[in-house]
C-alpha cells in the first residue's frame, strides 16, 4: 500500500520530491522508478515514519487501504495527494518479465495457472477458511484450472491435493513474478490479494487479474476490496459484523502467550472450527465466483495438452 | 468569522441528490461554522428535516450560487473513490477548503413524527410486517441496468412464505408485473418511498436510487443496518457505487467489455425514441439474448443466495406463518 502512496505523491507533485524508503518487504521496491538513494544523514532529508491512522475510520468512512498512507503523508507534509489508481505499484524489469514462470520451469509449458494461498499467519487465524473447502474448490476445477499453492513454511498452509506445491519455495520477489504470470488468485484477505491487484498482468492476459477473496466479516469491504475482484463477504449479515467489520484476530486461543489470545481479540461466533462468517462461505460460492471469469470470457480453461503438462508435476 | 452563504443547485437524478446530501453534511463537518447552506435541487423531498439547510434567498448579495457537479466520475474507473465523494471533492476544490467524507451513506432525515407513523405496508396489512422492497425496473435512459423480469419473479417465488416483497417503481418507467408481491408501483411519492425504505427489512434492486436510500436511511430502533442485494453486472465500477454492507453482485473484470472498469453504457438495445442513449457508442456490445451478458451472468440462485446470507447470519428473520397469512390476505384484498 505504501508503494501506491509513493506513486501518487509523485503523480500529484511531479518533480517536487525525491523519495527513498526503508521498509520491510524491500524486494517490493525493486525497479521502482520513484526511488532515489538518499542517506538518512543527509541534512536535507526529511524522515517520515509512515503510518495509516485512517484505518481507525475504515469502518465508517469510504476509504480503501490504498489511500491510507497518502492520507498520512498529506497530514504530515501538508499536501493534497489524491489517489491515481486503485492498486499498489509493483514494478518488474523487462528482464524479469521475459523470464519463464516457476510453473513453466517445472512443467516445461506456459501453462495458465491460479495461485491459491489456503492458510495464513498464526496471529490472524480468523482469516483462515476451511482446508477441506479449499480442497473442494480445487477438485471441482481439476482438469480445467491448475492451482499452484503458495505460502510461507512457518505459517499455516496445509497441503492441498492436485496442486503444484510451491509452499516455502517463493521468496517475495519470486512471488511477485509468479503473480505476474498467474491467471488468477484465490486467497483470504492477505498480501497475495494486494499483489493480485498491484502486479501487472503479462501480455495477452486480461488487464486486471482475476481474484476471488474469501473474506467473511473481519475487514470492511471498502477498505480491502479491489474492483475487479470477487470479494466474498458477510458484512451486515451477522450481528458481530452488522455495523462494520469485527477486526478480531483469532478464531480460538492458540495458547502461545500471544496477545491475540486475549478474549477481546477472539471471534465471538464460532461454528465448529470456523468463524461463523467464514463458515457461511461455501465451496460452491467460491466456485461460482471463479467461474464468472471464465463464463464472461476474460479467461479460458486449460486445454488437454496444458493439463497434461501440469499433471506431470502435481505431486499427489 | 463571517460564514459564507451558499445555495447549492443540482437538477440531476434522485440518486445524485442523495449523494449531494452526504456532501452537504461532510462540508459542514469538515469546516464547522464556515458555511450556511441552502439547496435548489430536483428532489426537495430529500432535504426535509435536514439540519444543515437554512433558507437563503438567491437575491441576497452575500449568497454564492454553486452549480454542483461531480467530475470525479470521469476518474471513477481508476481511483478508489465512491460516488459519495463526488460532490464533496468538487465543493472542496471550488470553495478552497479541505473536505473529508465522514460516513459511508447519504444523509436523509426523518422527523420523529414520520418515524412514528406506520408504514404503507402496515396501512394495507394492518400489522407491522417485515418486508423487502423490490425495484425490478428502471427508467428508459439506462435500460442496460435492467435484469430479467422472469428471474426477479423466480427470486420472489423462491422466498414465497418467507419474505414479503413490496414492489416499487415510478409509473413513467419500466416496471415488470410481478406476482406474489405487494404492488406499490406508482403509489409512492419520493417522501413516501423514503419512509417505506426506512421501515423495510431489506432491499433488492439494480444500481439505482433504492440502493442509495437503503444505505442512507436509518433503521427503526432495534434493527441492524438494512440488508440490500444489488444486481449490478458490469456497468459501473464497484468502488464507485457499492456500499459495504450490501451484497453487490457484479461482473467487473469478468468480461472483456468491463475488464478495465465499468462500461458505463446506457442501453441494451436501441429503443428508437431518438434519445442520445440510442447512439451506437452507448449501446451494450455484448448481448446474451435480451440481456447484457454481464446481467445475464447473474443467475436467480446468485440473488437468492445473497439474500439468504442475511437470514443465515442471523441479523433478520423470515416471516412467521401468521405474518404470511396476513400478507396473503392483504395481497388478495389489495389486488382486488
Amino acid at each position: 500500500m505504501l508503494t501506491a502512496a509513493v506513486r501518487d505523491l509523485h503523480a500529484c507533485y511531479p518533480g517536487a520530491f525525491q523519495t527513498d524508503v526503508s521498509t520491510s518487504g524491500s524486494p517490493l521496491w525493486e525497479n521502482n522508478p520513484y526511488i532515489t538513494r538518499i542517506v538518512e544523514s543527509d541534512p536535507e532529508a526529511t524522515v517520515v515514519d509512515c503510518q495509516y491512522p485512517l484505518i481507525h475510520k475504515s469502518d465508517a468512512g469510504p476509504y480503501h487501504f490504498v489511500q491510507a498512507f497518502s492520507h498520512h503523508l498529506n497530514d504530515v507534509l501538508g499536501l493534497n495527494i489524491r489517489p491515481a489508481y486503485h492498486r499498489g505499484d509493483i514494478h518488474l524489469s523487462a528482464e524479469e518479465k521475459s523470464w519463464m514462470s516457476q510453473v513453466e520451469e517445472l512443467t516445461g509449458d506456459d501453462t495458465p495457472f491460479w495461485i491459491v494461498a489456503a492458510g495464513g499467519k498464526y496471529d490472524f487465524t480468523i482469516k483462515w477458511w476451511d482446508t477441506k473447502r479449499y480442497q473442494k474448490v480445487i477438485d471441482h476445477f481439476r482438469g480445467r484450472i491448475q492451482f499452484v499453492q503458495v505460502g510461507e513454511t512457518h505459517h499455516h498452509h496445509p497441503p492441498l491435493r492436485g496442486v503444484i506445491d510451491l509452499r516455502g519455495r517463493t521468496d517475495t520477489r519470486q512471488l511477485v513474478r509468479l503473480v505476474h504470470h498467474s491467471q488468477g488468485v484465490l486467497c483470504g484477505v492477505t498480501f497475495l490479494m494486494h499483489l493480485a491487484a498491484a502486479v501487472e498482468a503479462k501480455p495477452g492476459q486480461s488487464r486486471n487479474r482475476a481474484a476471488v477473496i474469501v473474506a467473511g466479516g473481519r475487514e470492511p469491504t471498502q477498505w480491502e476490496a479491489y474492483p475487479h475482484h470477487q470479494f466474498i463477504h458477510t458484512l451486515g449479515a451477522l450481528p458481530c459484523c452488522s455495523n462494520g467489520a469485527c477486526w478480531k484476530s483469532r478464531t480460538v486461543p492458540l495458547g502461545d502467550g500471544d496477545e491475540q489470545d486475549d478474549p477481546r481479540n477472539l471471534c465471538v461466533d464460532v461454528v465448529d472450527t470456523l468463524p461463523h462468517c467464514m463458515a457461511m462461505i461455501k465451496p460452491e460460492d467460491v466456485i461460482r465466483r471463479i467461474e464468472l471469469y471464465f463464463e464472461g470470457g476474460s479467461l479460458s480453461y486449460l486445454t488437454e495438452d496444458q493439463y497434461s503438462a501440469a499433471r506431470k508435476v502435481v505431486e499427489w | 468569522m463571517v460564514r459564507r452563504k451558499l445555495i447549492l443547485k443540482c437538477m440531476l437524478s434522485p440518486s445524485a441528490i442523495v449523494m449531494l446530501t452526504a456532501a452537504v453534511r461532510d462540508l459542514h463537518k469538515s469546516c464547522p461554522g464556515q458555511f450556511i447552506t441552502d439547496v435548489r435541487t430536483s428532489v426537495p423531498e430529500f432535504w426535509l428535516h435536514n439540519p444543515w439547510i437554512v433558507p437563503l434567498h438567491e437575491g441576497d448579495p452575500d449568497v454564492e450560487i454553486v452549480e454542483c457537479r461531480f467530475p470525479l466520475i470521469h476518474r471513477s474507473n481508476k481511483t478508489p473513490c465512491h460516488f459519495i465523494y463526488g460532490f464533496l471533492e468538487y465543493l472542496g476544490e471550488l470553495l478552497a477548503v479541505k473536505t473529508t467524507p465522514s460516513r459511508f451513506s447519504g444523509d436523509l432525515h426523518l422527523s420523529a413524527e414520520e418515524k412514528g407513523w406506520m408504514s404503507q405496508v402496515e396501512e394495507i396489512t394492518g400489522e407491522c410486517i417485515p418486508y423487502w422492497i423490490i425495484a425490478p425496473g428502471g427508467n428508459y435512459d439506462v435500460t442496460i441496468k435492467w435484469w430479467s423480469d422472469s428471474r426477479y419473479q423466480e427470486v420472489v417465488d423462491a422466498f414465497r412464505g418467507r419474505i414479503q416483497f413490496v414492489q416499487v417503481g415510478d409509473r413513467r418507467h419500466y416496471n415488470p408485473c410481478l406476482s406474489g408481491v405487494l404492488d406499490l408501483t406508482g403509489s409512492t411519492d419520493l417522501r413516501q418511498l423514503v419512509r417505506l425504505t426506512y421501515n423495510s427489512q431489506g432491499v433488492l434492486c439494480p444500481v439505482n436510487l433504492m440502493m442509495h436510500l437503503a444505505a442512507a436511511l436509518d433503521t427503526p430502533e432495534g434493527q441492524n443496518r438494512r440488508p440490500c442485494v444489488v444486481v449490478a453486472g458490469g456497468r459501473e465500477p464497484v468502488q464507485w457505487v457499492a456500499y459495504p454492507h450490501h451484497q453487490f453482485l457484479h461482473t467487473v473484470g469478468a468480461l472483456p467489455c468491463c475488464d478495465n472498469g465499468g462500461c458505463w453504457k446506457a442501453r441494451t438495445v436501441r429503443l428508437g425514441d431518438g434519445a442520445p442513449q440510442d447512439e451506437p457508442e452507448r449501446l451494450c456490445v455484448n448481448l446474451a439474448g435480451a440481456l447484457p451478458r454481464c446481467m445475464d451472468m447473474i443467475r436467480t440462485a446468485d440473488v437468492v443466495d445473497a439474500i439468504e446470507r442475511y437470514f443465515e447470519g442471523g441479523v433478520i428473520h423470515y416471516l412467521t406463518s401468521r405474518e404470511v397469512e396476513i400478507c396473503d390476505d392483504a395481497m388478495r384484498s389489495w389486488t382486488t
